[in-house]
């Protein structure tokens, strides 16, 4: 949905037009919520974090800007500092945060170039392993272990049955466990 | 906080990688969505009308409008009480429930322990009482193994006759099928070749579930045994004679074990019964005594939603389901060829 085709809605009825918005743009604001708190966050966390994203965007429809583009940018935006601010909050409650007073005088930055280019490298190989499972295999790991899902709950997600959820995971997991001790990488 | 796994890597990740996660069926069911959405315009709802004029140019957050209302329970001690009440209750029947429960389950799956230290089982005694016994004891042959095999069912069945509600589990294709649906090029000779494998291997995979389930019981110490021949040793242990059972002697199960076990499968899991400097099957007087210390028992196959995968000339992997405590979890046997013989080299659940 471009920002023209939104303000149109708008226009005729403001109910529609959120919930346009949020029917297409939901699973991603979602998906970026989850990126941050996947940690710290509870699943109540999570969800009352993307209502404050969406929340926070029909507000700014609001101010009667004109957006004529791809509204998914902006979107992805608002969600990202969103979910960074929620994370701060909530990460304080497990002692992550340390008093300033209490804290030592040089602070590591905490950026290892070498480290991060490696972990990129680890990523990409993990989603191309997960790719190459193809679907619904790699729905399944994904939701499995990601998204720490029970089978019940995948398999209501993907209308299969929960038998059947967990031995497509088991041999998925088979698989790639086997690709990666043939790359001679270890998690 | 999670548990880690090597999903953690995908954490605070880039566009690209989000953009991917995203299309990978975040999991929303249509309830969440709906009350995801319904949230999110009460929120608007609020903020525009305490927080913002649509009118002015102005966001003032710092200004609160509205009182917010707060309606204190009248009755809340009495409502308290009648919670702690309840919970009380439900806490006391749900116990009632377990312990009937844990003396008719005949399954568990204390997979990655090497020790029998989660569950406890029904261990019978000869006191004449009634008791649940491995009456027929296992074989080798294809023909004995189904009589095995119909006592397990009997055995399941007395287990299933309590009012529990086992879950269905659905048929997974045959490993022919599967092999089929994954290479489309296969002839038909190759195709029923698959299938003479796929059977033999199932006679193979009957024999050895059923093998694992009686060893498992007997590492478990869920066997029978004679208490008037009980005597405890120097470290405290109580042994007695097994009986209503095939083995003699410890020679007897020691063959039984390593012709259905590999060495490294006896090792991980199964070297308490005999491997060991305090094995809890020892000889007396030639005749097999075990310890009398019940920590757990065989385990429920579903055997109608087996499948075997991943045949070659040395192995194969059969998954099966088995029941735990209500709910279905899945096992992962893999099983090679060792000496000429068919054994369990490891397995895994899920």
């Amino acid at each position: 949905m471009t920002g023209s085709e939104l303000y149109s809605l708008l226009e005729s009825s403001p109910h529609k037009a959120h919930k346009a918005v949020f029917d297409e743009y939901c699973r991603y604001v979602y998906t970026i919520v989850f990126n941050q708190l996947r940690t710290y966050g509870s699943r109540e966390d999570i969800e009352e974090c993307v209502s404050d994203i969406f929340a926070d965007i029909y507000l700014s429809f609001e101010n009667k800007s004109e957006y004529h583009g791809d509204l998914k940018g902006y979107i992805g935006s608002i969600a990202k500092r969103r979910a960074i601010d929620a994370y701060r909050s909530i990460s304080v409650k497990y002692g992550r945060t340390v008093p300033i007073d209490s804290a030592p005088d040089s602070i590591d930055n905490g950026f290892d170039l070498e480290e991060k280019a490696e972990k990129n490298e680890l990523r990409q190989l993990l989603i191309n392993a997960v790719n190459e499972l193809g679907k619904p295999d790699s729905d399944i790991i994904i939701q499995k272990f990601y998204y720490n899902m029970s089978s019940r709950e995948i398999a209501n997600n993907l209308s299969m049955k929960a038998s059947a959820v967990r031995m497509r995971c088991g041999r998925a997991m088979n698989r790639l466990r086997q690709k990666f001790s043939d790359l001679e990488i270890t998690f | 906080m999670k548990k880690n796994n090597m999903f953690d890597i995908l954490n605070n990740a880039d566009e690209e990688t989000v953009d991917w996660l995203s299309d990978c069926n975040a999991p929303l069911s249509d309830s969440d969505l709906k009350r995801m959405f319904a949230k999110s315009e009460k929120k608007y709802a609020y903020q525009k009308k305490y927080f913002f004029s649509v009118d002015s140019d102005t966001t003032d957050k710092s200004k609160v409008i509205g009182v917010e209302h707060y309606s204190r329970t009248k009755f809340r001690k009495a409502a308290f009480a009648a919670s702690i009440c309840l919970l009380t209750t439900g806490a006391a029947v749900a116990g009632i429930v377990l312990l009937n429960n844990l003396g008719r389950k005949n399954t568990v799956s204390p997979i990655g322990l090497s020790e029998y230290d989660m569950f406890s089982a029904t261990t019978s005694y000869n006191d004449n009482s009634s008791s649940t016994t491995y009456k027929e004891a296992p074989v080798r042959t294809s023909a004995v193994s189904t009589t095995a095999s119909d006592t397990y069912t009997t055995l399941t069945q007395s287990v299933s006759s309590e009012p529990q509600k086992v879950q269905e589990v659905v048929v997974p294709p045959t490993a022919a099928e599967s092999t089929t649906a994954e290479t489309s090029d296969v002839s038909p000779s190759e195709e029923s070749e698959q299938q003479v494998q796929n059977t033999e291997c199932s006679k193979y995979a009957d024999k050895l579930l059923t093998a694992l389930n009686y060893i498992e019981k007997f590492g478990g110490g869920n066997v029978t045994f004679d208490m008037d021949t009980a005597f405890t040793d120097e470290s405290g242990n109580t042994f007695a004679k097994v009986i209503d059972t095939q083995f003699s002697n410890t020679d007897d199960l020691r063959n039984y074990i390593e012709s259905n076990l590999t060495e490294t499968m006896i090792n991980n899991r199964y070297s308490g019964l005999l491997y060991v400097d305090e094995p809890r099957y020892i000889d007396i007087d030639g005749e097999l005594y075990g310890k009398v210390a019940p920590t757990g028992s065989g385990f429920n196959w579903l055997d109608k939603d087996r499948e075997i995968a991943d045949i070659t000339d040395t192995s194969f992997t059969v998954y099966v389901p088995f029941e735990w405590y209500g709910s279905t979890k899945l096992m992962i046997v893999h099983v090679v060829l060792d000496n000429g013989e068919w054994k369990i080299n490891s397995f895994e659940s899920i």
